[in-house]
């Protein structure tokens, strides 16, 4: 039996438009767990990009306690411009580095009203031959505890700092996505019930001059298809805005960091078409167990 | 066209509807089912859509035996059989001619054929000017010829009816009997489960009787007892 198009669009709609609340309530909800969803689909690839920043200049760098003496200075100085390893340096003043700070925390007058240019540890940016982690890390240990060193700071522990807090931010956020999809689902699965209840005499009828079992299913199949596909929809352009807005946002700032974060117009258009097929995928199997849950045709 | 070997229905709870019933009816027959409440009129009735199972026997309809039918075939079979009710099951959002047009429809016929179909239905029950009419809006025994234009819109070889005039008055159910009887004369066979003793004995067709599930009497040209 060949399908009538116009017949399963116009009961579909019949069904989304019969109880507007409900249908209303399923897209919103899958609208915020897909949101949920994607941002931390997009934070992901946003994190392997920085991190993949970092591996890429693997550098360390070593602070210098504020009240070095000029002995101990020149020492530090030396060893580190003569090491066969060390490719070069930068030397940033307690000047420079006050410089530095004002223009990342300028803006908030408790830090910026707490520092002094003579808290200000000067430091050496050092950039290794290799951008071998290993190599970095017994670089590093070998200024660590040196008389005249305040702290040694390497990227990877930075990375791994953000890596750390990315992973926990990621992983609330995904486990935050699949509980509103959970929701998301079962008020799906619940929608698809009562337009069955609604349609209860129609279905029985259907059902005794013979119309088939996928004639009677499929609208309410596409009813749940439409709750994920337009929650997902909603949420592709959610997810896009944010993306655009947290980049200007950087950009404006002087937090050029971050700018190793962005994702590519590739990452983004990856996150659209999961989030489309995870909201189509979720409204189209509760549709489809609700279904076979309760029409015994 | 319809054959019942030996044929049990057991509901849960160990009710028996129906107990080794044999029973054969030739197409373009009018036969009646009567019998007290509880009898198993309406388990015959539903065993023949194959809305019901038997637990023994074989059921056939149509050349072929519907209680080995897959599901997916059913509703190729309930294509074939036309079905009326003592409660009309009307959709009460539509009106005469979209409850007709929507048992076409369901089953993918072409719009052309729902157009010249449907109006020549309701000519043949009569109500050809109550097309655009909802169904709250007739008579009880225009409803009931609402359903009847339904189940026969179709064309079906078999029309199978449940107390059909259970809701009527007599001479609205005279009315009904008479056009049950001209679809009869087109060759669908007619299988009406009744309670009706006037109907039955004035119209003088075959009567099968069920007492507890059993076939007690089956009776060419017969009245009600």
């Amino acid at each position: 039996m060949a399908f009538k198009p116009e017949y399963i669009v116009r009961e579909t709609a019949t069904n989304l438009t019969r109880n507007l609340t409900l249908t209303a309530a399923s897209i919103i909800t899958m609208f915020v767990a897909l949101v949920l969803f994607g941002s931390a689909w997009m934070f992901r690839a946003g994190t392997e990009n920085g991190t993949q920043q970092f591996k890429d200049g693997v550098e360390f760098i070593v602070f210098l306690d504020p009240q070095i003496t000029g002995e101990q200075f020149d020492s530090i100085n030396a060893e580190l411009s003569g090491h066969p390893d060390i490719d070069d340096i930068e030397f940033v003043s307690k000047e420079e580095a006050l410089e530095q700070f004002l223009v990342w925390y300028g803006d908030e007058p408790e830090l910026r009203d707490a520092v002094t240019v003579d808290i200000m540890p000067p430091s050496f940016e050092v950039k290794p031959r290799e951008a071998d982690p290993l190599l970095v890390e017994s670089l590093a240990d070998q200024f660590r505890g040196r008389a005249g060193v305040f702290r040694v700071e390497t990227a990877r522990e930075t990375t791994e700092t953000i890596v750390g807090i990315a992973d926990a931010a990621q992983r609330w956020m995904f486990w935050g996505s699949a509980a509103a999809l959970v929701g998301g689902a079962l008020l799906i699965f619940n929608t698809v019930r009562v337009a069955m209840f609604a349609r209860r005499r129609e279905i029985e009828v259907m059902k005794l001059v013979g119309a088939s079992n996928w004639y009677i299913r499929l609208p309410f199949v596409l009813e749940g298809l439409v709750h994920g596909l337009v929650g997902g929809i909603l949420a592709v352009f959610s997810v896009r805005f944010l993306r655009t807005s947290l980049e200007d946002d950087v950009l404006d700032s002087q937090a050029q960091l971050f700018v190793q974060f962005f994702v590519t117009d590739g990452q983004v258009n990856g996150t659209s078409i999961v989030v489309l097929a995870v909201g189509a995928a979720v409204g189209v199997a509760c549709s489809a167990f609700a279904v076979g849950r309760f029409l015994d045709v | 066209m319809i054959r019942l070997d030996n044929v049990s229905k057991v509901y849960k709870g160990q009710t028996v509807a129906l107990r080794d019933v044999d029973l054969e009816i030739a197409k373009g027959e009018f036969v009646f089912l009567v019998g007290p409440s509880g009898s198993g009129k309406s388990t015959m009735i539903r065993l023949l859509n194959k809305e019901e199972t038997p637990e023994q026997g074989s059921v056939w309809v149509a050349g072929k035996e519907i209680n080995k039918l897959p599901r997916w075939r059913v509703p190729q079979l309930r294509r074939n059989i036309g079905c009326i009710f003592q409660d009309f099951k009307l959709l009460t959002n539509k009106t005469v001619y979209e409850n007709v047009a929507f048992a076409l429809e369901v089953i993918g016929r072409p719009r052309h054929v729902v157009r010249t179909q449907v109006p020549a239905i309701l000519d043949l029950v009569g109500l050809g000017a109550k097309t655009d009419n909802m169904p709250d809006e007739l008579s009880g025994g225009e409803q009931q010829r609402v359903s009847i234009a339904r189940a026969f819109v179709n064309r079906p070889l078999i029309l199978l009816a449940d107390e059909p005039t259970g809701n009527l008055d007599p001479a609205t159910s005279a009315g009904i009997m008479r056009l049950l009887d001209r679809i009869n004369r087109t060759g669908t066979t007619v299988v009406m489960a009744t309670h009706d003793r006037s109907i039955v004995d004035s119209m003088r067709k075959r009567v099968i009787e069920l007492d507890t599930g059993r076939l007690v009497r089956d009776q060419h040209r017969g009245v009600y007892a």
